[in-house]
């Protein structure tokens, strides 16, 4: 079996590992790197529910070799935020009751995220366009879309992009 | 009920990839050339991977190497050029999507971008990508066959452009030899009074089509039809239908909505879908093929009205 040094950024962390060439991210994520956050869904680039941000933007872990992330960044629902200071998202996510069974979650808030960072006041519209890609099967898409309002909110108030809300909840400007 | 084939089983226990290849990131055309002239039958080339990955995964493709083009910084790039635009192979969809150039001269591929697959399909799927791989379903084929698209193909001794409407040949079938690479898509700027319009039918609004109809109508100064251009694609053959019959009728005379009804018609009368196929029947199909092929040139000749 051949294997590959890679070097990337997992979560603002650098790391440098051997992968098989014929190795998925998502298999990387979940075992080599024991981030379980990232799920596996359908396999074939259907549901989103392996969501995971290359370089800020949403793609799909489960059809991305692992050797092609070299020199990237990459980012996982456990990089965005922490139990104890969780990502605006994270918390709108918990206030508004847009968890039910939680697959979907991971996938949902990094694609919100994505948006969030772009365009920190979307319209409904721009909230559905963005989340398209992440399928919700216990049908609560009201309650998420909900969530990523009140996540616009929450950042809004703050005066800060969401994209530094870590930064900021570092430097204990904002909870 | 239809007994499952072979590929549909295997679909359940496709996590990861069994086949085992050596891996490849060159830096230039040329060295992709020269790698395709000696291993040309053994490779396969990846770009966004959203396609090349799920066959793999189902086990439908042998291969001893892999060769990513995404490396190469010479082939994502949008220009426009003289007469047209120039599309680089790997520029993403999501970048094609977001080109305010694209989205203002050239609104039938931003459309036919905007309803193929989801923001995370759109990050990694590539043009160059979508076209090799030839599948009747695409979105995009049929918008850029629409606008007289062609691609530009470069083999070990020599360069070729071809009108992408004879580019495919088949289902996941083109005339691409495996010592070639395309590089580029040119699309032509559509003429003046010129309108379009892409529609689509599918289960949900990013799922594969069911149905895509892609049209052009250009219009002479007296309101009459100058040239048209009459595509349906969506799993309606082996590969997307240009209707030269369709637009034959148009061309020339004043579009009334009775002779775009008869046009609609015509065009669905050439759709020859598969009885096996996966998204609707066959008579679906070209039941809906009527409507969409007259919407779609009711909206185009609106805009083609509008253009000076």
């Amino acid at each position: 079996m051949k294997k590959k040094l890679i070097e990337f950024t997992i979560n603002g962390n650098p790391r440098k590992l051997y992968v098989k060439t014929n190795e998925l991210l998502l298999d990387v994520i979940r075992e080599d790197l024991g981030l379980t956050g990232t799920k596996y869904g359908c396999g074939t680039g259907e549901c989103g529910a392996c969501t995971v941000l290359i370089d800020g933007e949403p793609v799909l872990s489960c059809l991305t070799l692992a050797v092609t992330v070299n020199k990237k960044k990459v980012t996982t629902i456990e990089g965005i935020g922490t139990d104890e200071n969780p990502h605006p998202l994270q918390q709108a996510f918990v206030e508004t009751g847009a968890v039910q069974c939680g697959f979907c979650t991971p996938g949902m808030i990094l694609s919100a995220k994505t948006l969030l960072d772009k365009n920190p006041n979307p319209t409904e519209d721009e909230i559905k366009r963005a989340i398209e890609g992440n399928l919700c099967r216990c049908t609560g898409y009201v309650k998420i879309i909900e969530a990523v309002k009140l996540a616009a909110e929450h950042i809004g108030r703050g005066k800060i992009t969401s994209g530094k809300v870590l930064e900021a909840q570092k430097e204990g400007r904002v909870h | 009920m239809r007994p499952k084939k072979k590929d549909e089983c295997i679909n359940v226990i496709a996590r990861i990839l069994l086949n085992d290849f050596e891996y490849f990131e060159p830096e230039t055309i040329s060295d992709v050339i020269t790698f395709l002239a000696k291993h040309g039958k053994d490779t396969k080339l990846i770009a966004g991977g959203t396609d090349l990955l799920v066959d793999m995964k189902k086990g439908r493709i042998k291969l001893k190497y892999l060769v990513n083009l995404m490396k190469i910084p010479d082939l994502s790039y949008i220009i426009e050029d003289g007469g047209g635009l120039r599309i680089g192979a790997t520029t993403t969809f999501r970048e094609i999507e977001e080109s305010q150039l694209i989205k203002e001269k050239y609104p039938l591929l931003f459309e036919a971008t905007q309803a193929m697959g989801t923001v995370q399909i759109k990050n990694m799927a590539t043009i160059g990508g979508n076209i090799c791989n030839a599948l009747p379903s695409a979105d995009i084929p049929p918008a850029l066959v629409a606008l007289d698209a062609k691609a530009k193909i470069v083999g070990k001794s020599e360069e070729r452009f071809l009108s992408l409407e004879e580019f495919f040949v088949g289902i996941r079938k083109t005339t691409l030899e495996s010592d070639e690479l395309l590089t580029e898509v040119h699309v032509q700027s559509p003429p003046a009074r010129s309108g379009t319009a892409f529609l689509k039918i599918s289960r949900t609004a990013s799922d594969l089509a069911t149905l895509n109809v892609a049209v052009r109508v250009t219009l002479e100064n007296n309101g009459a039809c100058k040239e048209a251009r009459v595509v349906v694609g969506g799993g309606v053959g082996p590969t997307l239908i240009r209707s030269k019959r369709a637009e034959t009728l148009l061309e020339g005379k004043l579009l009334e909505e009775s002779l775009i009804e008869k046009t609609a018609r015509t065009a669905s009368e050439e759709l020859k879908p598969r009885p096996t196929s996966i998204r609707a029947s066959p008579f679906y199909k070209i039941e809906v093929s009527k409507v969409l092929v007259k919407r779609a040139l009711m909206k185009a000749l609106d805009r083609a009205k509008t253009q000076t």
